[in-house]
């Protein structure tokens, strides 16, 4: 994992007290454990993003935190790291505490912490529903330094008193906005509740809206926030162009036609209805592409693993309606087609401007019929952007 | 004024002027900003109010103008007017709707060539203006032939215009529309003065004699000073002319003369303040404005005359000749303008004989439809004229005075303070401007670049105009069709486009020296890569392989390398996923097609790391993708490990930051499949980095000190797989690879980086013969280097010693003939103890007829040894624990025995020939390695002789042998055979007395040594059943053994005289009984 460090000074961070964050630009300057840094390092960081830079040394430093990040930032390893630092290993007792909303999320960031706590004899553990409630226990007795898991299965494992928390120093909640929609908000109460007053709360998400910020100021006392300003998905960085494929059958052509002409690592193509996205997804796998495709039809976890699927590389085109435009940050995309121009205007900078975030290159193209034009001069307007004709020798 | 003017002219010599014209005639678009600019420039000079912005000065102007207009309209109401006014106004919403309906650029070029038009125009009409004066009653058209022959002109500008309005676009993204702004200020002013002529047409012959006087005056300046000022003074007097024209409709003919007066101040003014800008500017134009003069002056007397003026544009660009002949045609005619741009078209199409460059024509045709349109508005334009052209003129007046209400607020203290004089040339100015705006068609393409009070005002036409007749209606959707067409001609030729596939493989064709069928094939690869994925990897290795049947083998691999190389090797960090199935297509390619593509693949891939490792400026992101490919293609061992490790060694000599990173990923990418492929190597290298790091200066660094832990574990096999998912993926892949494909060259590559790196010298070292013996021409100069030759030496001595024999060709040398037999014979050479060996041979999982190599490959080895190495004996005896073993080392030892005989009797049977071959025994080479012969008897009477002692053979297994007839190879296997024997048993049956054990070595007399029979007794009694076998070993110990002089040491000795005696004793036991 890397993250573009000029691209990350651009980030604004809006809310006042994280201005006074100190930014510290690698993780030596962080003063982590030994143990830890080898970890990190074998995991593969070589220095930390935007949000852990900032974020981690305030969790190490005991105050209850609010840190607000898109996906693909590398949250989860922010909290992570800053809990193992603070955990004492040679206490055998729960010392932190992770809820997440889902169980796949519960188990990623048990392994993520197993990873980065590899060089420190921390156990962990996955504290989900859906298992079987003694293999819990039995782990729970052996003692575990950190359960990371969903509130139902953890709250029941405080209540049956198999998971100690008096110790517990930091409760950490990922993905909060999640949490407190889904209905996890009671039982993430009564986990509270259970743990000691002096515990230290974290807070993380990729969204932050109000509701969610008013129901952690119940959880936390005087938290230092790190918000990243929720819209700043930018165009900047990224290379628009237009190809006027005069007819909407000839769009197509015009796709297979790049394909043969560039190199394309990654690339999401948007539509702008269901039939489309399915239309063009069979066209495509008649082509020989590996093809994902995804719509507002289709289940919140098939899209996961859709998502899963094309994060991973085991597909490398994702064909898409607007529906999910917002939820797609993969790193590396390097195309965004608009295979139709988007009806809102506001989706356009949904669609194309993930591809160049965090000071990622993209470049975005869409394609054009002798109707679009208008559209295309709209946009242009609207963002005061240039659209150009694509160049002959466009290069990603 | 002509004293004036003068020193202007003479300050600028005419090669300069040249030389600025020719600039513009290459069509230098920057200029003509900064053209536009001065000219701006020295307007705000005028107005004396260079703090002002543009637009607040445009704004001045219009306001201005309105001032004027308002008061001509009181004057001037008539019908006529406001039929005019309507017609003007529904030309405006045409002109809105095209604007709207038109993309960025295209409003940008045609405001440009507006511009330049216009620019023509002024100076132009200004010029001609004498001449056509005194034709003016006869020819009351011939503006629009003029119109049209500038639209002509206006070709070639814009063509220039449009590419270097490209580059523009690209480098300034603001300063567009700044200059852009520019340009309309101009474009306006320019088309306010065509209005202004159209005007003079009108006005009465009162006005007439003044305007000729002035323009008299000018030509004759023209003709006696430089041109530049004549055409900047032009300009001014265009505006000068429609200045009285107005002030003729204000007020009375009688006022010119004053009018006059003022002008020429305004004009020394101008001229004095910004002469020189304001000459720079319009020299620019000069030169078409030259040749329009003449074309005038011919014009008003025979339109043939034209032809001077194409013959001189020709010059420029040669292709605008037919067209403008043409366009000056239909004028003369009177034709519409439709026909006309058809057969502009036409005539586009026969010019191609000029060829001077496609792109170029693609440009022509485009803007001569442009150009059609335009004049045909313009057509429309001047007929309204010809009925009344004042109405036209007023059209605008109308929301003007609306827009004036509002705009009266934002006009600026400056204006006030200007004094009368300068009132009157803004009013010029300002009129330009609006009635540009107003009336003319194609100011209006560039709404895009209008400010926003432009834009208002343009809303405000909007609502007064509702009213639209059929014919304005028609003119508007021509010119809406019109205009899509143009968009369809950039596509295909400018160069900035995106190019369809055909026309761009023949553009291809054309600037490069790249084939047909390479750009087809680099497109194939493409495609298929680009498709790349874990589901579809052998459908599109299968595809990529069918492209080596129909192109050239080279081309393919050059071209396959070349793009694999440039998608991974990207700024960002890329999916590992998306390495491994590249380097997976890489290994699949390689073993369907040879070493080539590997070779070729390796040589590319391992360049361009050096490339990067040396430019320690580059993005190391691009460098560490390269490793992962690396690294992913030694995973899928298309390379062995050899290249790894001299990478790691160049690395680590140059330990840095990067180079840390680099290390590591190579370390815990391919750490544990180094490790198991060449332990030695992976020791040198962790001795490299201790070495490094106690010297020490990145011990502070906390990521090299991570990377030498990792290297630690890597040695201890701790390393961690850390990304399951995608060993996953490797495992699958490897799969792929596996079965999938022949296995024609499954073999890694044995190349190091010295290969790669002196591949100029050395030859390509894939090609047999080709690289191998450059290296040893390489090797020997070293070594005879005279001085360095003691240390060389001893150098290449301790790399030897160190090193790990390489096992496959040890194999090979000692005729290891099958994949069988090296297996095992490496698995018994590089065991570290017997133990070892055992689990190794074990791992083989060796068929039963397989295993009997097994024995045969010990008996080799342990034959070939220099002296008795126990080691085999040892295994040899664990190996008889299993029956099958111990048969085979049963038969092994007869057909030893048998040889010996044959040797000597009658040169061997087909059976022993094999056996002999095998055991290395060449009967025919005896006399030649005698010492080798011996040497192979002893160590295997000692290695039988041990098995037998260890019971694992038993002794009747000797019943094959004559100990009376025995020849001497057979004499002496014995005598060794048995000396070892009761060595080996009496060592067993020693019994120590209390503290003798350990103290025989020191006091060996004092103590006597005392042995237990019953080892003797078993190992005997093995072969009780044969009594002749008994009776042979009797006499042979009593004869031979006995006084053997094998028998070394006295306590050896005392062993074999104990055994000789017991075994004696048995054996007379047993035969007894």
């Amino acid at each position: 994992m890397d993250f573009d460090k000029e691209a990350d000074k651009k980030i604004k961070f809006t809310s006042t007290s994280s201005k006074n964050v100190k930014i510290h630009s690698t993780f030596e300057s962080m003063g982590l454990k030994p143990a830890l840094l080898k970890g990190i390092y074998g995991y593969g960081f070589e220095s930390p993003s935007a949000i852990q830079s900032r974020a981690i040394v305030q969790i190490v430093s005991g105050r209850d935190t609010i840190a607000q990040a898109q996906s693909g930032t590398g949250k989860t390893a922010t909290f992570s790291i800053g809990m193992l630092q603070v955990i004492d290993s040679k206490s055998k007792d729960c010392q932190a505490i992770i809820l997440s909303p889902t169980r796949e999320l519960a188990t990623q960031i048990q392994t993520v912490v197993r990873h980065l706590g590899s060089n420190m004899n921390i156990q962990t553990h996955a504290c989900i529903g859906g298992t079987h409630v003694g293999e819990d226990v039995k782990k729970l007795q052996q003692g575990q330094h950190v359960v990371s898991g969903t509130p139902g299965r953890v709250l029941d494992m405080i209540k049956r008193r198999n998971l100690g928390v008096r110790q517990v120093k930091i409760l950490i909640l990922d993905e909060a906005d999640e949490l407190l929609c889904k209905g996890f908000k009671e039982q993430i109460y009564d986990i509270y509740r259970a743990l000691p007053s002096s515990t230290q709360c974290v807070v993380v998400s990729a969204t932050l809206p109000k509701q969610v910020l008013e129901m952690t100021s119940k959880f936390t006392s005087d938290p230092i926030r790190i918000l990243v300003r929720q819209d700043d998905i930018t165009l900047e960085g990224i290379k628009q162009y237009y190809v006027n494929c005069e007819r909407e059958q000839w769009k197509f052509d015009t796709l297979c036609d790049l394909y043969d002409n560039m190199t394309i690592t990654q690339a999401v193509i948007f539509c702008n209805t269901k039939q489309k996205v399915d239309w063009l997804a069979t066209q495509m796998r008649k082509a020989n592409f590996t093809v994902a495709s995804m719509h507002g039809d289709m289940k919140q976890d098939e899209r996961d693993s859709v998502m899963n699927d094309f994060r991973s590389g085991a597909s490398r085109v994702l064909i898409s309606t607007d529906v999910w435009a917002r939820g797609i940050d993969v790193q590396q995309v390097s195309l965004v087609v608009n295979y139709d121009l988007p009806n809102d205007k506001e989706n356009y900078v949904h669609r194309i401007g993930r591809s160049g975030r965090f000071g990622r290159k993209g470049v975005a193209i869409n394609f054009t019929t002798k109707e679009d034009f208008q559209v295309i001069k709209d946009l242009e307007k609207h963002y005061s952007i240039r659209i150009r004709e694509m160049p002959a020798d466009l290069q990603m | 004024m002509s004293n004036e003017e003068e020193p202007h002219g003479i300050r600028l010599p005419t090669s300069l002027l040249d030389q600025i014209q020719q600039k513009e005639d290459k069509g230098d678009y920057k200029e003509d900003n900064s053209r536009f600019t001065k000219f701006d420039s020295s307007n705000k000079k005028r107005k004396q109010g260079p703090v002002v912005s543009r637009k607040e000065k445009r704004q001045q102007e219009r306001e201005l103008k309105k001032q004027k207009r308002s008061k001509k309209q009181q004057k001037a109401k008539d019908v006529a007017l406001s039929k005019r006014d309507v017609d003007s106004k529904t030309k405006k919403s045409n002109s809105k709707k095209s604007k709207k309906s038109d993309k960025k650029k295209e409003d940008k070029d045609t405001g440009k060539h507006d511009v330049s038009q216009g620019l023509n125009e002024d100076a132009y009409d200004s010029n001609e203006d004498p001449m056509e004066e005194l034709r003016r009653i006869k020819q009351l058209k011939s503006k629009t032939k003029k119109g049209s022959s500038d639209s002509g002109i206006r070709i070639v500008k814009e063509d220039d215009l449009k590419d270097d309005s490209f580059d523009e676009d690209d480098s300034f993204g603001e300063g567009e529309f700044y200059s852009d702004n520019n340009e309309i200020v101009d474009e306006d002013e320019n088309l306010g003065d065509e209005v202004d002529d159209n005007l003079d047409y009108d006005d009465d012959d009162e006005e007439d004699p003044m305007e000729q006087l002035r323009k008299l005056k000018a030509n004759s300046k023209k003709k006696n000073v430089v041109q530049e000022i004549r055409i900047v003074r032009e300009d001014d007097l265009a505006d000068d002319s429609f200045d009285s024209d107005e002030l003729n409709e204000e007020e009375d003919v009688s006022e010119d003369p004053m009018e006059q007066l003022r002008k020429l101040k305004e004009r020394s003014k101008s001229k004095n303040v910004s002469a020189s800008d304001v000459r720079i500017v319009k020299e620019d134009d000069m030169e078409e404005d030259d040749s329009f003069d003449e074309d005038d002056f011919g014009q008003s007397e025979e339109l043939e005359e034209e032809e001077e003026e194409e013959e001189e544009e020709e010059e420029e660009e040669v292709i605008q000749e037919p067209k403008e002949a043409k366009s000056i045609k239909p004028v003369k005619e009177k034709k519409e303008k439709k026909p006309k741009k058809d057969s502009a078209h036409d005539i586009l199409i026969s010019s191609g004989q000029l060829e001077l460059m496609k792109r170029d024509e693609d440009d022509m045709a485009y803007y001569a439809k442009k150009l059609g349109l335009k004049n045909g508005k313009k057509a429309k334009l001047s007929k309204q004229g010809d009925d009344d052209m004042i109405g036209g003129l007023l059209d605008g007046l109308d929301f003007l005075n609306d827009s004036y209400e509002e705009e009266k607020n934002d006009s600026s203290e400056e204006e006030e303070e200007e004094e009368e004089e300068e009132v009157s040339s803004h009013e010029q100015d300002v009129e330009d401007v609006k009635e540009g705006e107003d009336n003319s068609g194609y100011v209006s393409f560039d709404e895009g670049d209008f400010d926003e009070d432009e834009l208002r005002e343009l809303r405000e036409m909007e609502e007064l105009e509702n009213s639209s007749n059929d014919e304005q209606d028609d003119g508007e959707t021509h010119m809406v069709s019109a205009k899509e067409n143009p968009y369809m001609a950039p596509e295909t030729s400018t160069s900035g486009g995106y190019i369809p596939p055909a026309l761009r493989r023949k553009m291809a064709l054309e600037s490069n020296d790249v084939s047909e069928e390479t750009l087809d094939l680099q497109r194939s690869i493409k495609r298929q890569l680009n498709k790349l994925s874990e589901a579809n990897i052998t459908s599109i290795v299968n595809e990529v392989n069918q492209l080596y049947l129909h192109n050239p083998r080279q081309l393919v691999t050059e071209n396959l390398t070349t793009i694999i190389m440039d998608s991974i090797q990207q700024q960002g960090r890329l999916l590992d996923t998306f390495v491994y199935l590249h380097a997976c297509l890489v290994v699949a390619i390689h073993r369907l097609q040879g070493v080539e593509f590997g070779a070729y693949f390796i040589q590319t891939l391992i360049e361009k790391v050096d490339t990067h490792l040396k430019d320690l400026s580059g993005n190391n992101k691009e460098i560490s993708n390269l490793i992962s490919l690396l690294s992913s293609v030694y995973t899928f061992q298309l390379i062995s490990s050899r290249l790894l490790y001299d990478l790691i060694k160049e690395l680590i000599n140059d330990l840095n930051e990067s180079n840390a990173e680099l290390l590591l990923r190579l370390i815990q990418n391919s750490g544990n499949q180094m490790r198991s492929d060449d332990p030695q190597s992976l020791k040198e290298i962790i001795l490299l980095v201790n070495k490094k790091s106690s010297s020490g200066s990145f011990q502070s660094n906390p990521r090299t000190q991570f990377l030498i832990e990792t290297i630690t574990s890597l040695k201890n096999n701790k390393l961690k797989v850390h990304n399951e998912g995608s060993q996953q993926l490797i495992i699958r892949m490897k799969r792929v690879l596996g079965s999938s494909l022949n296995s024609k060259n499954n073999d890694p590559l044995q190349v190091s980086l010295e290969d790669i790196r002196n591949v100029e010298e050395r030859g390509k070292w894939w090609l047999v013969g080709s690289a191998w013996k450059g290296y040893d021409n390489e090797n020997n100069p070293v070594s005879l280097n005279g001085d360095g030759l003691d240390f060389d030496t001893q150098v290449l001595n301790d790399i030897l010693d160190n090193a790990e024999p390489n096992w496959v060709e040890l194999a090979r040398s000692q005729r290891m003939n099958t994949d069988i037999r090296r297996a095992i014979f490496i698995s018994i050479m590089s065991a570290n103890d017997y133990i070892d060996a055992m689990t190794k041979l074990d791992k083989l999982a060796l068929k039963r007829s397989q295993e009997r190599e097994i024995p045969r490959i010990i008996l080799h080895c342990t034959g070939i040894e220099p002296i008795w190495n126990p080691y085999y004996g040892v295994l040899a005896s664990k190996l008889c624990d299993s029956h099958s073993y111990r048969k085979t080392f049963q038969f092994m030892l007869w057909d030893l025995l048998k040889e010996f005989e044959g040797a000597d009797r009658n040169g061997g049977s087909d059976d022993e020939e094999e056996v002999e071959d095998f055991l290395g025994f060449d009967s025919n080479s005896d006399d030649i390695d005698d010492e080798t012969k011996l040497k192979k008897i002893l160590n295997l009477g000692r290695f039988f002789g041990y098995l037998l002692a260890e019971g694992c053979l038993p002794l009747n297994i000797l019943r094959t042998v004559n100990f009376l007839t025995a020849n001497g190879d057979t004499l002496l296997f014995s005598e060794i055979l048995f000396i070892t024997f009761l060595d080996n048993i009496a060592k067993k049956s020693q019994i120590n007395s209390v503290g003798a054990g350990t103290k025989t070595s020191i006091k060996p007399k004092m103590f006597d040594v005392k042995f237990e029979p019953n080892v003797m007794i078993e190992r005997v009694g093995k072969a009780q059943e044969q009594p002749v076998l008994l009776k042979g070993i009797e006499y042979f110990l009593s004869t031979k053994v006995k006084k053997s002089a094998f028998i070394t040491g006295r306590r050896q000795r005392d062993r074999i005289e104990w055994g000789i005696s017991t075994m004696s004793e048995l054996i007379d036991n047993l035969l007894k009984n």
